[in-house]
């Protein structure tokens, strides 16, 4: 371990010569924590680290996150444009936090379609269509509709019904 | 302070689901009013005039709950002027943390967890807003105004007016104002069996003479990003249009534009607006995925109503009744 | 550009896939970001957790990062904004409102209490400042000179060596050295 000290003093100088002590770090958790205080030192001589404290590693609740974050989206853009200079965002690329204005203006959307067969009183008994405010509960509303459906097509109506539901709140939003 | 709230929300719940009967009856009200009406008191227009000013002008906070079906959320409005331009800041008090600040021609949004945002703007988007600035006199032709009765609501001396609608294309309101202020305390909107379709109460109510130094802060912070709303496509006006609307509705907006989410082929688009509720209207050739399907889905007031004609599905979405959406699905015809 | 430059050597390796260079980057910048962060966040308590939210945010737009402007720069901003997002979503709150958000904000009693201010921490911090600079003022005066050009005045081996009128070489050991003597003390400040 001992023999990249020096190294690792250069690593953080820029002035390393070999990528070999890059690979020593990030294969060793000392050699990592040797690199937090030697780059430590230099925060405290600039008086960065003053009313910080200095006990408080956020490296590994970082990486943690980031794993979790990649098991579920393992996509990484590629050459998404970076910020425009204008602080107008195209509208797509937000569409995750749209569902909001919708649910300011505090109108329903529909979400899931649940054949209701429990009581199994009638064959052709009717589907229930959920109708689920945002962050609220359920309430049935009944739907009319044929066996013939597929699970997919009631999937799709249901991500249209969505789509109109969240852009009819955007029109009430910006109606003129 | 919380827990007091608790209790009126609690009551207020209880309320609720003991007698929607009562609430929804309004012949009960209205039986006692009868026609004690002297010459020199307010007319009813007189009181919704004053509402109108009040709900624009004051400063105030309120606290109240909305109901549909069965949902019950208690909600936060903040209301000021700054420098003769309205502030209102919202805020769900249940759950995550949903607020918005609509002030200057722009509205923010802010979740807990996601990314606030903001949009142009200039209509009033608050709670009571549809109904406080609703022209009321040239609104006659749609509503008749009759002054129900006094009333307690969140402790306050109330007066209740009811304005019914005159046809059946519409749902009827009932709105509660205070007495001293002026400012709605109770809006239910009803329909023509005088069913409860959704219910605004405020539980509690403060006034102020000058905006509260907090919201006149929040006006001076940088707000987050405008979004770009999607280009409508084309420039151009929808391929479709409505040859029948009920009386005291206008088309509002008349575009094609794509739809969020779903990347599909644009459609035409008609906004309907009688001075209070709004009306989307989306027509599309995209072909029925449920063959043969009407669809309608009702949830407190708001009507989502879908319906397949010959190689075109409409859809249509607002507040009001279902006879309203059939007749203007009828009415359909493509433009030129 | 540098080949030396540490920053690009990891951002490429990230761009390669190798998820833990990145690692490298948050000890490099964590006081740094923490710092900026002091300047708009006025519960330090809430320090640690926007910190993350920067470095994830970070992390996510590395694919974005074009290295035209130093990394460090374009750290800055988006600490900047990160705590500009941070203050609009805090002081939306109503402080007199009937409901406390604050209060039902905690009050899932993951939040305990938060040490705002927490005098052990800054106990702390003081003691690890003091020793590091003790440790600097007993250091032979070529090793403190060395450590304090690099430091604070950002200076290359290169420079440094100049100045000093010395080979690089000696450069690089004797901030090296400054840098061990430190360590020996600050170490079993840091642990647990």
């Amino acid at each position: 371990m001992k023999e990249y000290s020096q190294d690792l003093s250069s690593l953080i100088d820029n002035e390393f010569d070999d990528q070999e002590i890059i690979d020593a770090v990030l294969g060793d958790v000392e050699l990592q924590q040797q690199f937090s205080r030697y780059q430590l030192i230099g925060d405290v001589l600039r008086e960065e680290s003053d009313g910080l404290d200095l006990r408080v590693d956020v490296t590994d609740s970082v990486m943690a996150a980031i794993a979790g974050e990649m098991q579920d989206d393992n996509v990484v853009p590629l050459t998404t444009p970076e910020k425009q200079d204008t602080n107008v965002v195209p509208f797509m690329k937000r569409f995750g936090q749209y569902a909001i204005a919708a649910s300011v203006a505090g109108v329903v959307v529909v979400s899931s379609l649940i054949v209701n067969q429990d009581n199994a009183t009638d064959a052709s008994s009717t589907p229930v269509l959920n109708t689920v405010p945002f962050g609220g509960a359920a309430a049935p509303v009944s739907l009319q509709a044929t066996p013939a459906q597929t699970e997919n097509d009631i999937k799709e109506r249901n991500e249209r019904l969505e789509a109109l539901m969240k852009d009819h709140q955007l029109q009430l939003q910006t109606k003129p | 302070m919380k827990h007091r709230l608790f209790l009126v929300a609690l009551v207020s719940l209880a309320s609720l689901i003991v007698s929607p009967q009562l609430m929804a009856s309004s012949e009960q009200t209205q039986s006692q009013v009868v026609k004690t009406e002297p010459t020199d008191l307010p007319s009813a227009l007189t009181y919704l005039n004053n509402m109108k000013q009040a709900y624009n002008n004051l400063n105030y906070t309120l606290l109240y709950l909305n109901t549909a079906q069965n949902q019950i959320q208690p909600k936060q409005l903040v209301h000021g002027i700054i420098d003769g331009k309205r502030i209102t800041y919202f805020t769900y008090l249940n759950g995550t943390m949903r607020e918005s600040l609509q002030f200057d021609g722009k509205i923010s949004f802010y979740q807990q967890g996601n990314q606030p945002y903001s949009l142009l703007s200039h209509q009033d988007q608050s709670v009571f807003a549809d109904i406080a600035n609703f022209d009321f006199k040239s609104g006659n032709r749609s509503y008749e105004y009759i002054i129900l009765g006094k009333d307690r609501i969140a402790g306050k001396k109330a007066i209740a007016i009811r304005m019914i609608s005159k046809d059946n294309y519409r749902y009827s309101y009932i709105v509660w104002l205070d007495l001293d202020s002026y400012l709605p305390l109770r809006l239910d909107i009803i329909n023509k069996s005088n069913v409860i379709l959704e219910q605004t109460m405020v539980v509690s109510m403060s006034i102020s003479e000058t905006v509260s130094p907090w919201i006149k802060q929040l006006s001076t912070q940088a707000t987050p990003d405008i979004l770009n709303l999607p280009h409508n496509t084309t420039t151009e006006i929808a391929d479709w249009n409505v040859d029948w609307l009920p009386t005291g509705f206008k088309v509002i907006k008349d575009d094609q534009h794509k739809l969020m989410m779903h990347d599909t082929d644009p459609v035409s688009y008609l906004m309907l607006n009688d001075g209070i509720v709004s009306v989307s209207v989306y027509i599309s050739s995209k072909k029925a995925l449920l063959a043969d399907q009407k669809n309608i889905i009702q949830r407190g007031a708001t009507l989502i109503y879908t319906k397949q004609i010959d190689s075109v599905e409409v859809n249509i979405i607002g507040e009001i009744p279902l006879v309203t959406a059939e007749k203007i699905a009828a009415s359909i015809k493509p433009v030129n | 550009m540098n080949e030396r430059e540490l920053d690009l050597q990891l951002i490429q390796r990230i761009q390669n896939g190798e998820q833990q260079a990145f690692a490298l980057l948050v000890r490099k910048y964590q006081t740094r970001v923490a710092n900026i962060l002091t300047r708009y966040v006025r519960s330090s308590g809430d320090i640690p957790d926007v910190s993350q939210e920067v470095f994830i945010k970070v992390y996510k737009s590395l694919p974005n990062f074009r290295g035209d402007s130093a990394f460090y720069t374009w750290l800055f901003r988006i600490t900047v904004n990160t705590a500009k997002n941070y203050l609009t979503s805090q002081s939306r709150r109503p402080p007199a409102s009937d409901i406390d958000a604050e209060e039902a904000d905690s009050y899932d009693g993951s939040g305990a209490l938060k040490d705002e201010d927490n005098p052990e921490s800054i106990l702390h911090s003081q003691e690890v400042k003091q020793v590091i600079l003790k440790v600097i003022g007993g250091l032979p005066d070529e090793l403190k000179s060395a450590i304090t050009l690099r430091e604070l005045e950002g200076m290359s081996y290169d420079e440094i060596a100049q100045i000093e009128n010395c080979p690089i070489g000696t450069v690089r050991s004797r901030i090296f050295r400054a840098r061990e003597a430190i360590d020996k003390q600050l170490k079993p400040l840091l642990e647990n």
